[in-house]
Parts: C-alpha cells; sequence; structure tokens
C-alpha cells in the first residue's frame, strides 16, 4: 500500500482493541484507539483519522452515535467507517451500512479486515483526489473571473465604451460572453466629419475582444489626424493581416458622415448592409459588403474603395452585426434581416433604435444568444455637429507668433496624392500655428474644399458634372480610385500666411495645383441649387472666407480669412 | 456534423454534413490535413451543399486550409455547392475574392 494511514480503533474490549491495533500496525499504518464512541469523537474532534474501524455496542456512546457525530465533523471530507459487530443478522448489517460504509461480523476475520482496510484507502484515495482537482478547478475559476473583469476593464477603456462625448451615435452591445468582440466605435475627423466603426471579430470571448483593439486604434487615430475611411480601412487591414493568425479576422463596416455636404460614405467588409432610413421608415439606400473581412488581404490585394452617397432627406443609418440578424428564438427561428427592417419602418422616428432592441430581446426571450449582437444608428440630420471640446489645442501661443508676419510653404508630390494624405499632412501643421477650436474647424474645411478640388479637378482632371448621372456618385468615385492608382506626375501646393496690418491679423491660403486650369469666370453663374448633389464645396468656401478669387489661369485658389 | 474526404483523379474532396462551426475544428483539421497530404491533388474542393449553417470560426478554417494550399505551393481550393443562408455568409464576407466558389 502506497499510503500510510491513521486507523481510529473503538472497541470497549480490551484484548479486542490491542489485536485489531497490532494488526493495523503488521499493515504498515498508525492506530490510535478509543474505549467507547464519546472519546471516539472526541479525538475525532482534535484530528479527523484516514479511517474508522468501530465496534457496535459500547458504553457511555453506542457506534452509530458516535457514526453521525464523527459524520457531522467531517463536514464535506467523506471518512471511511467499517462497523465491526458481533451481530450479525441480516437487518442489523443493513442498519450498519446507514451510517457506515461497510460490515464486518466478529470475531473479525483479519485476512478479510486486511482487504476492506485497503478498498477504503483506495477509495479514500480517489476521493482525495477528486476533492483536490474540485479545489483546484474552483482556484482556476476563481482566478479566471478575475482576469476576465481586469481584462473587461482595460479592454473597455481602450474601444472607449465609456466616453464622453456621444454626438449623433446610439449603440447598444450585448455579448454572448463576458467579453465583446464587437466592438461601435466613433471619432470626429478634423473636418468635423464623423466617423463609425462597427467591428465584429472571429468567434467571442476574449481572443476575439482582443483581435479588435488594433483595429479600434488605428481608427482613432488616423480619423484624428484627418485620413478617409479607406485609407483606414487600409491601414487596419496591414495592421491585423500582421498580428492575427491566418483563421481569425475582422468583419467591419466603417462609415463616414460629412454634415457639411450631406454625404455619407461607407466601406463594408463583412458586415449586414447597413441602411440609410429615411421619413417614414423608407429605406433610403443600403450599402452591402463589398469587400473581405480585415486581416485577410495582403496589401497588394487590398480595395480601399468605398460608396459614397448624399442623402436630400434627413434620416438615420442602422448598422447590426451578423449576431443580431441570426439570433435565434426557442425554435431556432433566427430574428432576420426583414424583421429588423419591419420593427425600423414601424417605429416613429427617434424610437426605431429602442424598438429594435426591444424586438430583438422579445425574439430572444430570455435565452443566450451564440453570437455577440451589437447595434448602431448614426443621427444625418446636416445640423453642424460640434465637435468636442479639448480636441485640437493649439500648440503655440506666443504674442510674438501672434504679431508676426510669416508664411508656410508645404509641397505635395505623387506619394501623398495618391495615399489620401494632404489633408491629414496639412492637419498637423495646422495644429502648430495657434488657432482657437472654431477657427481650426473652419481651416480644416476650407482646406478640405480646397485641396479636394486641387486633386480631383486639377491634378486627376475629374468633372463633377458627372455626378448629376443616375449613380453619378458611385461611378465618379471608381473613376477617381482607377486615375489615383495610375497618377504619375503631379503636385499641390499650400502656401499659408499670416498678414498682421493694422492691428488686425488675417491668413491668406493658397491652394495650387499643377493641373491645366479652368475658366473660373463662369462659376457663380453655374453655382448649383441647394439640392444638387455636386458643386457644394465652392459655396461653402465662400460662406467660411471673406474672399475667394482664383488665380493662375483657375490653378490656384486664394483665400482671405480674417482672424 | 460531419467531414469526409474521398480523392478521385486529382482531386481532394471534402464532404461537410449539418452545422459548420467550432465545433466542427478538430475534424475539419484532421481531414484537411489529410486533403493537403493527398499526392498529385491539384484542387481540393470543400462541398458545402450540405451544410445548413457555417459561422466565422467555419470562415477561419477555410482560411487557414487556403494558406495552408497556397504554402504547399499546392492545390487551387474550390468551395462547391453552398446554398441558402450559407451561401449568403460567402456573399457577406465577399469570400470570393479568395477562392473560387463553384
Amino acid at each position: 500500500m502506497a499510503h500510510r494511514l491513521r486507523i481510529l480503533v473503538v472497541d470497549d474490549g480490551h484484548a479486542n482493541r490491542m489485536l485489531i491495533c497490532r494488526f493495523v500496525a503488521t499493515l504498515g499504518h498508525d492506530s490510535i484507539s478509543a474505549v467507547n464512541g464519546a472519546e471516539a469523537v472526541a479525538l475525532c474532534r482534535d484530528a479527523l483519522p484516514d479511517l474508522v474501524l468501530m465496534d457496535v455496542m459500547m458504553p457511555v456512546m453506542d457506534g452509530r452515535a458516535a457514526s453521525a457525530e464523527i459524520r457531522r465533523l467531517c463536514g464535506e471530507r467523506w471518512l471511511p467507517i467499517i462497523f465491526l459487530s458481533a451481530k450479525s443478522s441480516e437487518a442489523e448489517q443493513l442498519e450498519g451500512l446507514a451510517i457506515g460504509d461497510d460490515y464486518l461480523p466478529k470475531p473479525v476475520n483479519l485476512a478479510m479486515l486486511k482487504a476492506k482496510i485497503e478498498v477504503m484507502a483506495r477509495i479514500a484515495e480517489m476521493q482525495q483526489r477528486l476533492a483536490d482537482n474540485a479545489r483546484r478547478l474552483e482556484a482556476y475559476r476563481e482566478h479566471n473571473e478575475q482576469e476576465q473583469q481586469f481584462t473587461r476593464h482595460v479592454l473597455e477603456h481602450i474601444v472607449g465604451y465609456r466616453e464622453c462625448c456621444t454626438g449623433p451615435v446610439k449603440r447598444w452591445i450585448k455579448p454572448a460572453r463576458h467579453l465583446s468582440g464587437d466592438v461601435i466605435a466613433h471619432a470626429y475627423s478634423p473636418t468635423g466629419a464623423f466617423h463609425v466603426l462597427i467591428a465584429d471579430s472571429t468567434g467571442h470571448g476574449l481572443a476575439a475582444a482582443i483581435s479588435a483593439v488594433p483595429a479600434v486604434d488605428t481608427f482613432h487615430t488616423m480619423t484624428r489626424r484627418g485620413y478617409p475611411i479607406g485609407s483606414i480601412a487600409r491601414e487596419i487591414n496591414v495592421k491585423l493581416r500582421r498580428l492575427l493568425p491566418a483563421d481569425r479576422f475582422v468583419a467591419a463596416a466603417l462609415v463616414g458622415v460629412d454634415p457639411y455636404r450631406n454625404r455619407i460614405s461607407v466601406w463594408n467588409g463583412g458586415i449586414p448592409a447597413p441602411v440609410f432610413v429615411a421619413g417614414e421608415g423608407r429605406i433610403a439606400r443600403e450599402w452591402p459588403s463589398r469587400h473581405p473581412p480585415l486581416g485577410i488581404l495582403d496589401d497588394a490585394e487590398f480595395d480601399p474603395r468605398w460608396d459614397s452617397w448624399q442623402w436630400d432627406e434627413q434620416g438615420e443609418v442602422f448598422i447590426c452585426s451578423d449576431g443580431l440578424i441570426e439570433a435565434e428564438n426557442r425554435d431556432g427561428e433566427p430574428f432576420g434581416r426583414q424583421r429588423l427592417l419591419d420593427t425600423i419602418g414601424a417605429a416613429r422616428g427617434d424610437e426605431a433604435f429602442a424598438a429594435v432592441i426591444d424586438a430583438v430581446t422579445a425574439h430572444l426571450a430570455g435565452r443566450d444568444a451564440h453570437d455577440d449582437l451589437s447595434l448602431a444608428s448614426i443621427a444625418c440630420t446636416g445640423a453642424l455637429y460640434q465637435p468636442c471640446a479639448g480636441r485640437d489645442r493649439p500648440s503655440i501661443e506666443t504674442p510674438q507668433f501672434a504679431a508676426s508676419n510669416w508664411t508656410l510653404a508645404l509641397r505635395f508630390g505623387v506619394n501623398e496624392i495618391a495615399r489620401d494624405a494632404v489633408q491629414p499632412l496639412l492637419t498637423r501643421w495646422l495644429n502648430q500655428i495657434g488657432l482657437d477650436a472654431a477657427q481650426f474647424g473652419e481651416l480644416q474645411l476650407i482646406f478640405s474644399e480646397l485641396c479636394h478640388n486641387a486633386v480631383d479637378h486639377g491634378v486627376l482632371g475629374l468633372d463633377s458634372r458627372l455626378k448629376r448621372e443616375p449613380d453619378g456618385y458611385d461611378a465618379y468615385q471608381r473613376d477617381r480610385a482607377a486615375r489615383l492608382a495610375a497618377l504619375a506626375a503631379g503636385a499641390i501646393e499650400v502656401r499659408v500666411a499670416q498678414i498682421v496690418d493694422g492691428g488686425r491679423r488675417r491668413l491668406e491660403l493658397r491652394v495650387k495645383d499643377s493641373g491645366r486650369g479652368f475658366d473660373p469666370a463662369p462659376a457663380p453663374a453655374d453655382a448649383p441649387a441647394d439640392g444638387l448633389p455636386y458643386g457644394r464645396g465652392i459655396p461653402l468656401v465662400r460662406k467660411l472666407a471673406a474672399a475667394l478669387r482664383f488665380e493662375a489661369n483657375g490653378t490656384e485658389a486664394v483665400v482671405d480669412y480674417p482672424l | 456534423m460531419t467531414v469526409r474526404l474521398a480523392c478521385r483523379d486529382d482531386q481532394a474532396v471534402l464532404t461537410i454534413q449539418g452545422r459548420f462551426d467550432f465545433n466542427a475544428h478538430a475534424e475539419f483539421r484532421k481531414c484537411s490535413e489529410a486533403a493537403l497530404q493527398t499526392e498529385h491533388a491539384r484542387r481540393i474542393v470543400v462541398n458545402l451543399a450540405q451544410v445548413d449553417y457555417l459561422d466565422s470560426s467555419a470562415l477561419g478554417m477555410l482560411l487557414l486550409l487556403r494558406e495552408k494550399a497556397a504554402g504547399a505551393g499546392g492545390p487551387e481550393v474550390v468551395l462547391d455547392g453552398a446554398r441558402g443562408i450559407v451561401r449568403q455568409v460567402l456573399e457577406v464576407a465577399n469570400f470570393s475574392r479568395m477562392f473560387r466558389i463553384g
């Protein structure tokens, strides 16, 4: 026997007690003894033995009463008790087994006693192993629970569930486990446009939640620097492709809302089609997934093109993960896209978002979903959003700087133009020239328009009248992406000059392109009425600036902006 | 859920039945490794005709198979016979960019 046991021998007969104790010793075990039940209980109170050999009939306290008492002392632990008794009728044996674990008639057959001790020792050892395992499992469970809570706390802060700025976005996430692999993030670009990311990582729980972190981080950084959604999607794809194993990826939709031009841009890789819901629940537009999820394709294969669309009636964009559409009720029937659209259509204005949550919750009827569920909506009202306070603080505020005449000149080549990086790079310079938040936002808008015109119509030679055609925006964007990819030569020059004149400051902004130019004269007469899907940029600049004129045969736009 | 492998001529055909999700992981890996080791196989066909549900971890397994096949200098992976919700999932994920879909 591998294990040396501590065996309690209880018998009021001295000879019998001594015999069994000596026999136990010859088997290699230790023995302690008691002369009646009460003494046995007292010994057990000090320290529990591994096994008890218990006489039944004893003075003071008999074997059965003592056994019941010892069982109470044991609590959850199992302590084998073998009854030794001169009474050996079937009824008496059965009565003994009701409390004890085995029964041996007196006079004791020593060979039989040896065998029974061995059996009990084996069982006791097994019980011990089980109890140890259960304890280890419980410790592991607790440890795991703590780590999950910690991880959840950190991840929620990284992906910004608790950030202060809410803006026009509503969001709802119901994780299948502690941690969600679905993420909804939003951020303002320097031009006041609004970006939303909805991401659904493979699987759920910790692995999925971690996969989403690089995506969210890149989304926030690049949006703040003014990159367009296609460039952001590309960068996230590169990161995830490098970081994740081959069988993990992140389905994602990036939505950009430009409230100044009533324009929505969508890059969708693997998310159920977001919808634009106009008045009375009418679906005005859908954006089906046109790309594989992020983290799968090599950068060379990646397609950053997005769909762009202009709304002519206020509305709300709804986006959800496939978990919501696939959420099953008791009968295994999925919630389904049709039910989603019907629910949105039937609700009045503001209530659609809550109505969808109620409908899915009712559909699940208390059951857990297999996958994370998430829903986001973005109000597209066309009102000027207030960018977050404290977003981009001017970094230079010296009086000398404000009182000087200075000029900043930047030249962007094919590399920057082809990567749509002109505006983001410009933003980082503008951050340095001591503007307040409102001026910064307005300058961003002005430069955004002028650079956009310089690239599209100057360098790329695109004709914005293309947008008049039905589906013209898509055709325009396709044409733009093709020309950008094939671009071999071209440049944009930006000059910002501060002019201090009689104590008044103004900025002169110049954006010059390498294109062939145009005749700017008919532009005012051709200015579009509100509601047309093109040509909003120049009127917007005229509204924000004191003056706008074109020089150098229409290749250079000059703006006066009083400070 | 079951996965079966059959080889004929220059094709290794993996036939999957039932729900194709995370629980299929061990069996799919075993069969796809056997398929990759099939000599002369110029094409691995994943037959999805009898699959009635497929989730993102199944998509992950298919991507892994494609990568291993490419690494082995090897066979083209074809997804065949998808219907209903399974075809929709492949479409939303634009898997036609990475696989030939029969």
